[in-house]
């Protein structure tokens, strides 16, 4: 029977009791998601060109098509465009926004903040210091946060052992779980539990501070990946009825992901035009985000030497014969006569991982089949993007409202659609059976 | 929209609109002072040709042309571009304006294009890819100041004069010279028709109180929001050419010194072909791939034009249907199509019509590891934050050396060096240049999802420093196959990262600074210069 592996098929649990329960529940909580996915796409009267392996196998031997992005945030790209050092010092710093309240009866006075690293595109990374403060490492992390609590709920001492392991000191569980009940608020306005008080915290100040463990920001999550690949297969059309194609337009017009990424339109676009015709595409078994590879021709010593190949780079995590990097890092070999700050990337002195960011690959693999599935009509925008009104569609930082909202509550005095021809004027003619969505369905934008 | 006016007396005409001429020759030369170098500029200044200059020919000609003047009465003026390199900058006391391009600021180095590093081949011998080891440019071989004349006949001839009295300049050094001249079948010297698909840009300038676009339109409507040229020829904003030019509608472009302002980053390559083994390995290759693939059709012709996208006559594999190898379509239909989705039918304002083509998101017709599909995958998002019309450059290359004489494969002419002078401008090479270059035709993976190959044409891949097999997947309907090119058939042999200002800066830099500069150090000599 076809069972999910964890991310590149690391198998953290082995020897241990938990093993068997681990990987079994771990291949159906993905199964759930990809079933719950497809459920939403036929809620919709979408035929579903997107499938899980577990309902049909692909042939003995298939491998996934490498669906590639760069690990830089291209919304820090777009936000700081004439100023390099601001866009890598702003890519080491931290966001926070409001999670939930502990205290239902005053949620204003008890706010709980989080804290995540603004590394968006699914790779998050931090230079860590050695005991006299010189940087010793810059680890690279590609693991979604849902396998993480997953190993919290199901062995808790693995979980401490591998904190250990990845930190260099003993970890108590207290100090990577909530100190109290997390309450939010639900579409009618009213309090939620959402994390009981002991239940693990992906964004654990250990994680931030002495990692990465893995991934932090909210919407570099693996139900988010899942929720992309199975929204991108529906197909979209501009107000006047023509099938959008172009990789920013189908992300502001669709309801996957964020269309100011590197990593969503480009995999979005992908998957929508793999699937039209009726292809059904899934995401490749073991489903993850991976770090594909590193360009190591880059990295020189400052006297101009080469470091390719000589154990600068490594995989510490994952699959790296099959291109599944789950963990990395650049740090010195053993033997090595120069140290990180004589490092140069491009040339450059290397004084941030964002540039070593810049250099990495990540990818997703998708795999497709033909299930005679007959493909829905196309739909109209479920969204529109927004940006100021003096931008350029191309190189704006674009904020995304749903296609019928209002100027009021859309994108407001002082921004303008960068492409009113996907959603206005309404188009005359549309079929009673296709319903527009209103906002982002699914979890990109929000945790588990 | 409102399209920028840019200023064409300022800016180099081979930026804009480009000199496409039948002959350049290449000189650098290094200063061994700043008055050297700046008496240098002076004596060029006036010489140098600038955009009005090129269209107001261009216009002229077509006009004798219109009227029925042969073409070899046509007038054949000498024209004239030149570049700084950092050093040359730096010589000047000009040296923080190489922080408009952090590339050029650090130079043409192997961490930056994925050249070799090795400084000898396996045999012992110097590895001539090697920076050190290089014909011009390299830290043997630097320069400050490259010069690019243009004619269609007699260009040495012709800049004689000028270079004469260059030369009597003191200090001024001979560091490189190489003629290029487009090869009598216009091809490059693999056989293929080269510089086909060329980015069109935005904008007009004002040649003689009349406003000129930059590139000319043919009514082809605009779709996800692209302007086009020609068909398949998107509109670039001049910005992602021209320091200084708008980026974008609404742009005034960024700010920027004098001296930077209508400059742009000019990458030079000196890339050595080798046609004996590109055409030996490529019929050796086809032979192995006819009989994995079990499709004999496949020969050395066709697996050349695979690696390449097009057939040699310019024909895109893309547009296969509409016209046989050796008999291609006008020039104006030869890009119109995309790889994510099927071109439309067009009729132009002239009432031509251009049929559509359908598109290949797979790589079945024309691989992912195509040179064309490699460094411009149109319509397809790539690896990279820019939609890939934003990554191009302007190419003005030109072939050097004698053609390839395939009746005589053994002659002394052809044992002779040629090749390309790969000329590209843009506005930021590592956003450019080094993209298609070291991001893309040297990976295995990128651009797009499902690339499985190098760029085997040109595309470099290293082992211990040296060029290592290249492998790349031909996709069939039974799946990908891999396969291995041994060898490498392009060779960078010499380059530099350069800046070409505009023609007021060039002026403002051949005049003396005030307070007046020290004297100049006699024994101060050019980088890698001897004297």
């Amino acid at each position: 029977m076809f069972k999910y592996a964890p991310p590149a098929s690391v198998n953290d649990f082995k020897g241990r009791p938990s093993e068997a329960k681990a990987l079994r529940q771990w291949s159906s909580w993905l199964t759930a998601r990809f079933k719950d996915e497809i459920k939403a796409l036929e809620a919709e009267g979408v035929r579903p060109l997107f499938f899980s392996e577990a309902s049909h196998a692909l042939p003995a031997g298939a491998s996934g098509v490498p669906v590639p992005w760069n690990g830089f945030p291209k919304a820090l790209r777009l936000q700081f465009p004439d100023d390099r050092k601001q866009m890598l010092a702003t890519a080491e710093t931290l966001g926070s926004q409001v999670l939930g309240f502990s205290d239902p009866s005053k949620p204003k006075d008890s706010l709980i903040k989080i804290r995540y690293r603004l590394q968006d595109e699914y790779l998050e990374w931090r230079a860590q210091k050695d005991k006299s403060g010189k940087i010793a490492r810059y680890v690279f992390t590609a693991e979604g946060p849902e396998y993480w609590e997953h190993i919290a709920k199901v062995d808790p001492d693995l979980l401490l052992d591998l904190y250990k392991a990845l930190v260099g000191r003993k970890v108590e569980l207290a100090e990577l779980t909530f100190d109290r009940d997390v309450f939010v608020v639900d579409d009618d306005n009213k309090p939620q539990l959402f994390k009981r008080k002991g239940d693990y915290n992906r964004w654990n100040d250990v994680n931030l501070q002495e990692g990465p463990i893995h991934l932090t920001h909210p919407a570099n999550t693996l139900g988010a990946e899942i929720n992309l690949a199975a929204r991108a297969t529906i197909q979209r059309m501009d107000a006047n009825h023509q099938i959008i194609n172009e990789a920013r337009r189908l992300a502001c017009c669709s309801d996957f992901g964020d269309p100011n990424r590197s990593s969503d339109p480009t995999i979005g676009q992908l998957v929508n035009a793999t699937v039209r015709g009726g292809t059904s595409i899934t995401l490749h078994n073991p489903v993850a985000l991976y770090i594909r590879s590193f360009d190591e021709g880059r990295i020189t010593s400052s006297s101009g030497e080469s470091l390719a190949g000589k154990g600068w780079w490594k995989i510490t995590r994952g699959d790296s014969e099959a291109q599944m990097g789950l963990r990395a890092e650049l740090s010195p070999p053993a033997g090595a006569n120069i140290t990180l700050d004589q490092v140069r990337v491009k040339n450059e002195p290397l004084t941030s991982g964002g540039q070593l960011a810049e250099l990495i690959t990540m990818v997703l693999y998708a795999s497709t089949l033909n299930l005679g599935v007959q493909e829905s009509p196309p739909q109209r925008c479920a969204n529109r993007c927004c940006m100021p009104k003096d931008g350029d569609p191309e190189t704006a930082l674009f904020g995304q409202v749903p296609a019928d909202a209002s100027s009021d509550e859309g994108c407001g005095e002082g921004s303008v659609d960068p492409f009113p021809e996907l959603a206005s004027p309404p188009a005359p003619f549309q079929p009673a059976f296709l319903t527009t969505r209103r906002g982002s369905k699914g979890s990109r934008g929000g945790a588990p | 929209m409102i399209e920028p006016t840019l200023d064409g007396a300022a800016i180099q005409g081979d930026i804009l609109p480009g000199f496409h001429r039948r002959q350049q020759w290449l000189v650098a030369v290094a200063a061994g002072d700043e008055g050297a170098l700046r008496a240098a500029l002076a004596c060029l200044s006036e010489q140098v040709t600038s955009v009005a200059d090129v269209l107001r020919h261009r216009a002229k000609v077509s006009a004798l042309r219109a009227s029925g003047v042969a073409d070899d009465a046509l007038p054949d003026p000498l024209w004239l571009n030149v570049a700084l390199g950092r050093e040359g900058l730096e010589l000047l006391g000009e040296g923080g304006l190489a922080d408009v391009d952090d590339a050029f600021k650090d130079g043409m180095v192997a961490s930056r294009t994925g050249d070799p590093d090795a400084a000898k081949l396996p045999n012992g011998s110097a590895n001539p890819a090697m920076a050190d080891n290089w014909v011009v440019g390299g830290p043997n071989r630097a320069f400050h100041l490259l010069l690019n004349f243009a004619a269609d006949a007699g260009v040495k001839l012709a800049a004689a004069p000028l270079w004469q009295a260059l030369l009597a300049i003191p200090g001024i050094t001979l560091v490189y010279e190489e003629l290029g001249q487009l090869l009598p079948d216009g091809t490059e010297h693999f056989g293929f028709v080269d510089g086909i698909s060329v980015p069109g840009v935005f904008g007009q300038v004002i040649v003689d109180g009349a406003a000129t676009p930059i590139t000319r339109r043919y009514g082809v409507p605009t779709r996800d929001g692209v302007h086009f040229g020609k068909p398949g020829q998107p509109l670039v904003w001049p910005g992602r050419f021209i320091v200084g030019a708008p980026r974008r509608e609404n742009d005034h472009g960024e700010a920027v010194s004098d001296l930077a302002r209508n400059g742009s980053l000019l990458v030079f390559r000196r890339l050595a072909q080798d046609v004996a083994a590109f055409y030996a390995d490529t019929i050796e290759i086809a032979a192995q791939m006819a009989e994995k693939l079990g499709d004999p059709s496949l020969d050395g012709a066709r697996l050349r034009a695979l690696f390449v996208g097009r057939w040699p006559s310019g024909q895109p594999l893309m547009r296969a249907g509409h016209a046989p190898p050796d008999a291609p379509e006008p020039e104006i239909a030869m890009n119109h199509f995309g790889y994510l989705s099927a071109a439309p039918n067009l009729t132009l304002d002239d009432g031509t019509t251009i049929t559509g083509a359908p598109g290949d998101l797979k790589g079945m017709v024309c691989p992912m590891w195509a040179h064309i599909r490699k460094v411009n995958p149109r319509d397809v998002a790539s690896d990279q934050p820019e939609a890939p019309r934003d990554n191009q450059l302007l190419r003005r290359g030109i072939p050097f050396g004698p053609a390839f004489d395939h009746g005589a494969p053994h002659s002394a002419e052809n044992k002779q060096p040629r090749g390309l002078l790969f000329l590209a401008y843009q506005r930021a090479i590592d956003r450019q240049f080094e993209v298609l270059n070291s991001d893309w035709m040297n990976s295995l993976d990128l651009p797009v999802a499902g690339t499985g190959g190098f760029d085997i044409l040109v595309g470099q891949h290293l082992q211990a420093g040296l060029h290592a097999p290249r492998e790349f997947q031909r996709l069939t309907d039974k799946g990908p196959t891999p396969f291995v090119a041994p060898r490498h058939w392009v060779t960078p042999t010499g380059g530099a990262y350069l800046f070409a200002p505009s023609i007021p800066a060039i002026k403002q830099l051949a005049q003396p600074q005030a307070p007046p500069p020290t004297l100049p150090n006699p024994t101060r000599a050019a980088p890698g210069v001897t004297s």
